[in-house]
């Protein structure tokens, strides 16, 4: 099964535990996004930066 | 947003995807189709010889189609060298085209991750018919004289059936409790 991962900078929970660097989806953890569409992603940050 | 090109994790990823399905998938079905060759040659030597082919020919199948899938699914994935080799050096493009190229490359790789999933749920189903199969092959037939090893064989083959769907579910198992503490943690 293709490992979940972060829709924006390609991280996956399974092998790290944060996002890479200059990922725009940051402020989120890691497994919260990984896994989603980029735009469910961009909801989620959305939501979670409020 | 600026986003970049897709790429897999860990980077081996579909190399080893590759060969499971260029590779194994085809032995593991050719290894089913021969043996449901010798059980419906020797039904009689078999305890329960339907059974056994049923989950021999539905491992061939899933074999076939878990190859099939991930063959289809390898026409999606590209890295930004390919890109660059069949459209010249990036940094002569406008950022239009390059913005272009980055979306495309974006979109293939979901395509190339969905047609996975679906071939890795195949060649998954195809393992445990295999086990399935290879169990009820093993089983003694009624009138065996000593059939204890032979049962211990079978049961050992089994218990595949139970191992892998666990290993399978664990990390979504972990990934869910993980996203239940981060919502807990947003909530407070």
């Amino acid at each position: 099964m293709p490992p979940r991962q972060c829709p924006a900078c390609d991280a996956a929970p399974s092998e790290r535990a944060d996002h890479y660097a200059d990922c725009p989806l940051k402020d989120v953890p890691l497994a919260q996004v990984a896994g989603l569409t980029l735009e469910q992603a961009e909801a989620k940050a959305a939501r979670w930066r409020a | 947003m600026r986003l970049s090109w897709r790429k897999p994790a860990p980077l081996n990823w579909s190399a080893a995807r590759e060969a499971q399905y260029t590779t194994a998938a085809p032995l593991l079905g050719g290894a089913s189709i021969t043996l449901l060759g010798i059980v419906i040659t020797d039904r009689d030597k078999f305890r329960w010889p339907g059974p056994t082919l049923l989950a021999l020919a539905l491992t061939a199948l899933f074999m076939v189609v878990a190859m099939v899938l991930g063959i289809l699914s390898r026409q999606y994935l590209y890295s930004r060298s390919d890109v660059e080799a069949w459209w010249g050096p990036l940094s002569e493009m406008s950022d239009d085209q390059h913005e272009e190229l980055i979306q495309d490359q974006r979109m293939h790789y979901s395509r190339y991750v969905r047609l996975e999933r679906k071939a890795d749920f195949c060649y998954l189903s195809g393992i445990l018919c295999l086990a399935a199969g290879s169990s009820l092959t093993l089983a003694p037939p009624a009138h065996a004289a000593a059939p204890a090893w032979r049962w211990f064989a079978a049961g050992t083959t089994a218990t595949l059936i139970v191992v892998l769907p666990l290993a399978r579910t664990m990390p979504y198992i972990r990934n869910v409790m993980r996203n239940l503490q981060a919502d807990h943690h947003d909530s407070t």
